[in-house]
């Protein structure tokens, strides 16, 4: 937690998160993993959506998050290597002839 | 015999070069070392090739492949513990006194997905994830990659299911930071 001087609209924000069914950024943060796992029970999930409408600090920080989610899962697919040799044979020699 | 509502393996040549790509891959990336990553596939087949039987179909068969060969990498990397990692988090988002966000004013630095699509950028993803600490490396390689759930991976790596979730998000988080100026350079 840091002490900090708000400007005005971050003193309004600051007020308006503490209102009945919203909820601060810090509660946000706890959210997220829930949230973009689609495991996030409705009622919670609203109070996310409508912090997101209302802070643009998070706003940007989803955004990002989602995109380096979306690089780290492009790691899947373009990850080729290549196979020793000996490590083929060995498995392959490892094969049990049961018939 | 396989009884006929359980699908069976076929145990041959052909299904070791049909997977063993991938599984050498998966293997390098979680230990990030070549003979450790050559030890985990060897045990995984010799797992494969002794519960190939006990396969039920209820899975495919790539899914139950891949989870053996996970378990068999995390099994080695759990031997070779290194030293106690110091995780500094400098990483982890920031609250002002009213839970308020503190970050940077800067505008979005990430680029869109294409530019990070390109094979230099895929490489510095590589990169960043692989420096990461290996508890943060780990986690987020199973969830993000191998697209393993939280459950999953909370009883793999013997965590709590709060615990996994607060790991992959600082895990992610650090990923970002570690991103930011790189991907900043690349916009303009
Ligand atoms: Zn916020």
């Amino acid at each position: 937690m840091t002490d900090r001087k708000l400007t005005p609209r971050q003193r309004m924000q600051a007020l308006m998160f503490k209102a009945p069914l919203m909820i601060d950024c810090k509660t946000f943060d706890s959210f997220v993993v829930d949230y973009l796992d689609g495991h996030l029970p409705k009622p919670l999930r609203f109070r996310f959506e409508t912090h997101l409408r209302f802070c643009p600090e998070c706003k940007a920080f989803l955004n990002d998050y989602k995109k380096v989610i979306a690089v780290t899962q492009s790691q899947k697919e373009t990850h080729k290597v290549e196979v020793p040799h000996a490590l083929v044979e060995a498995v392959l020699r490892s094969i049990p002839n049961e018939t | 015999m396989p009884d006929t509502c359980t699908k069976s393996v076929t145990v041959n040549e052909s299904l070791v070069h049909e997977h063993i790509g991938w599984m050498f891959s998966v293997a390098q990336r979680v230990l990030k070392d070549e003979s450790m990553a050559e030890d985990a596939v060897q045990n995984a087949f010799t797992k494969i090739f002794g519960k190939h039987e006990t396969f039920e179909g209820r899975s495919s068969l790539k899914t139950w492949m891949h989870r053996i060969l996970v378990n068999e990498a995390l099994m080695l990397l759990r031997k070779v513990k290194t030293r106690k990692e110091l995780i500094v988090d400098h990483a982890a988002p920031t609250f002002d006194q009213y839970g308020l966000r503190i970050e940077d004013t800067r505008p979005s630095p990430l680029t869109p997905e294409e530019h990070l699509q390109s094979t230099q950028t895929r490489n510095i993803v590589r990169t960043h994830i692989d420096e990461l600490p290996q508890s943060y490396r780990v986690i987020i390689i199973l969830r993000d990659i191998e697209g393993l759930s939280i459950g999953e991976i909370s009883s793999r790596l013997e965590l709590s299911e709060t615990n996994t979730k607060v790991r992959l998000h600082r895990a992610r988080c650090a990923l970002k930071k570690r991103l930011a100026p790189f991907a900043a350079g690349l916009m303009t």
